[in-house]
């Protein structure tokens, strides 16, 4: 098993919780999208170019700060491209896909439309 | 009036990046004209469609056979788009790509395969010839982008485009927004040319996440929609198109899988595409999307692509290619822990887009002339977002012609040299309220984008989608046009949500004129790419026509027209020969709201 199949194993599983706001307004709990973009932390070097590639606008880093690791502020809009994986000067990015990618059950029928009378 | 804005003056706006905005701007930059490109990615290099890589690219080299001549393709024209495709238009696409290529080349791109140091070309969708080189096109984008930089072709990066500006039907600018810092430009222009891409993010997928796309989930239609606003015809919005993707993850690879020999069996391992086209897997893409909708609908599925029986060397030559068009495939493969050379890979159909209906060159969009410019005077659009579209091949070369189009509408228009008009601030500032409007919406009032969007791709899949019909497709418009009516409670929670709330209208936009496209035409054409159930045949008697879409105030205006003539026949356009003065004094406001 590769290295990396063995840091999906361990990498946090979909549905955790977070405190987020509903399109009503109210504050719910509801499971955090799933964050396909892994920066490892100790070997991230906080340059900007993730946020400065990523197509989507997704990774939001403080410019010309050493201190700040990126944020991926918006998950669930990844295109899984993989630029930020692909330009990272250090290997810090790893790209995770989610089960209902990787082991994905749907039936593809429902995809096909609904006929009616 | 609310906070400034940055005023831009220009001769040329392109709005959007990718490949067919770049090419676009380069002849436009050759010929001594400023040009502007608005782009919502961040770098020219890696945004659009291919800017995480290419592997094919369609053309003709003329190398000295007769199907690698312009003439040979052109004749196959008609049975590979189901003879409903703008012959004019696309014989000079066909006729420009050899020195398109050729000029792509001279800026580094490298479409030698390193194995032979020669072009490796493919046989694939229908085509009949081998017209795909095969090739690493990991930096293609980058190369073009940087052609762009090195011309001085100035960029608003992370900026959206949300309305045109017209006078007396004459283009002269846009308005748009950096979504990173809020500031609005007021950007006028001598010409616009429209390259934002297709439709995406308008039907349901197999991993059911909107952004899991085949192409860039980015490109949402925003020119479409803005190009309808500012009144210029659009064609084809009929047809949808799909591809097929390792289940769950939309991503591109199916040229790379048929061209190389892959088959496609059902789950009692028949090799079902003989049964639908006697060109197997060479058939083209919408026959073989067909052909697995239908195995599935038989009950026939899963599908699966199968590599097993392929050579060594090719399936080393697969696994050693298969980031190039998308960078996380591998490790996609990895985390499902499948072997593509030992194990079939289950299939699904992709989500839709409107785009090319799975053929080549019969685009779905803006109607354009054989100069890349649509009915509205000073306004051009190339690449997906335009009616003749190929690929990369297809945006590269009508970018191209768009760019050279714009540079000659601007040396020899009469009235072009003429000062511009000023832009309409009270106008201008109605817009960016309405826009900016967004952000204040009342919480009791809070409808997520997210939502809004879900409702439009559940309307599509279930009534607009592979399988339509009179009553299906009628009730869909009701949905459309009442979700019309609650975009204004569309809430965004910053800058970067501004920007997709406007993609999300966008979305429904275009949902609602492939709606009424597909109702017009009443009959099917290409199997799934327009399959009316209550008119289940093709009709060639009555049907050998476009279906075209306008704005007509509060509803779409849908009319046909003969696929005999081009497009461009029906423009009546007011390009004109009066100065903008002139139009000035005669039109008080051109809104295009």
């Amino acid at each position: 098993m590769s290295a990396e199949v063995k840091a999906l194993k361990s990498a946090p599983a979909d549905g955790a919780v977070q405190e987020s706001r509903m399109h009503d307004g109210t504050a719910q709990s509801e499971p955090a999208p799933h964050n396909p973009i892994h920066i490892d932390a100790d070997t991230c070097v906080k340059c900007d170019l993730c946020d400065w590639i990523c197509p989507g606008d997704l990774i939001y880093k403080k410019p010309d700060d050493r201190e700040t690791l990126p944020e991926v502020r918006y998950p669930d809009e990844c295109w899984y491209c993989g630029l930020c994986q692909s330009i990272c000067p250090v290997d810090a990015i790893t790209i995770y896909f989610p089960s209902q990618m990787i082991r994905c059950r749907t039936d593809v029928t429902t995809l096909l439309g609904k006929v009616i009378d | 009036m609310g906070e400034s804005w940055s005023h831009v003056d220009t001769d040329v706006l392109v709005i959007g990046g990718g490949v067919a905005g770049c090419m676009a701007a380069i002849p436009a930059l050759e010929a001594g004209l400023d040009v502007v490109v608005c782009e919502k990615g961040k770098v020219l290099d890696h945004c659009g469609s291919v800017g995480c890589g290419v592997d094919h690219y369609l053309t003709i080299m003329e190398s000295g056979p007769e199907w690698d001549t312009p003439e040979f393709l052109l004749k196959h024209v008609p049975e590979l788009t189901d003879g409903i495709v703008d012959m004019e238009v696309t014989s000079r696409v066909i006729h420009e790509m050899p020195r398109v290529l050729r000029k792509i080349e001279s800026f580094g791109v490298n479409f030698k395969d390193p194995r032979y140091n020669d072009y490796y070309r493919l046989r694939s969708f229908g085509l009949p010839g081998t017209y795909h080189i095969n090739f690493d096109g990991t930096e293609f984008k980058k190369n073009i982008g940087q052609q762009v930089r090195k011309l001085k072709g100035t960029v608003l990066t992370r900026t959206m485009a949300v309305e045109l500006l017209t006078l007396d039907g004459r283009i002269y600018g846009a308005l748009a927004f950096n979504f990173r810092t809020g500031k609005w430009f007021a950007v006028r222009a001598r010409a616009v040319v429209l390259a934002a891409g297709e439709v995406n993010r308008i039907s349901l997928n197999a991993s059911g996440m909107p952004f899991d796309s085949w192409h860039c989930p980015y490109n949402t239609g925003d020119a479409q929609a803005m190009g309808y606003r500012a009144g210029a015809l659009l064609a084809n919005m009929e047809f949808v198109e799909t591809t097929l993707t390792p289940k769950g993850f939309s991503a591109q690879g199916l040229n790379a899988l048929v061209s190389e020999g892959a088959h496609f069996i059902n789950k009692s391992g028949e090799r079902f595409m003989f049964k639908y086209d006697d060109k197997g897997e060479n058939a083209r893409r919408a026959v073989i999307a067909d052909a697995v909708i239908n195995e599935y609908l038989l009950g026939n599925g899963p599908v699966y692509a199968d590599c097993r029986h392929l050579p060594e060397d090719v399936l080393d030559h697969m696994e050693a290619t298969l980031q190039v068009d998308r960078y996380t495939m591998p490790a996609f493969y990895e985390q499902k822990e499948l072997n593509f050379r030992e194990e079939p890979v289950e299939v699904s159909i992709s989500e839709l887009s409107i785009r090319r209906s799975g053929v080549y060159f019969r685009g779905s969009g803006l109607a354009v002339d054989t100069a890349g410019q649509t009915s509205v005077g000073g306004l051009f659009a190339a690449g997906d977002c335009a009616t003749v579209s190929g690929g990369i091949a297809g945006a590269s070369v009508v970018g191209h012609i768009a760019g050279e189009g714009v540079a000659s509408l601007l040396e020899n228009g009469a009235g072009a040299q003429s000062a511009l008009p000023a832009v309409d601030m009270s106008l201008a500032e109605d817009i960016r309220s309405r826009a900016t409007a967004h952000m204040r919406v009342h919480e009791a009032q809070r409808l997520s984008w997210k939502t809004f969007e879900d409702r439009v791709r559940r309307t599509v899949t279930d009534y607009v989608g592979v399988r339509r019909n009179d009553k299906g497709l009628r009730l869909a418009l009701e949905t459309l046009r009442a979700l019309a009516v609650d975009e204004r409670r569309l809430k965004a929670d910053d800058l970067h949500e501004l920007m997709r709330v406007h993609e999300s209208t966008s979305i429904r936009l275009n949902a609602e004129l492939m709606a009424e496209s597909a109702l017009a035409r009443k009959e099917t054409r290409t199997g799934s790419s327009h399959r009316r159930l209550d008119y289940p045949d093709a009709d060639d008697r009555n049907w050998r026509r476009f279906v075209v879409v306008e704005n007509g105030g509060d509803r779409p205006r849908v009319d046909t027209l003969p696929a005999s003539e081009p497009l461009a026949a029906a423009f009546a356009r007011n390009s004109g020969t009066r100065s903008w003065q002139d139009r000035q004094s005669d039109t008080e406001v051109a809104h295009v709201g």
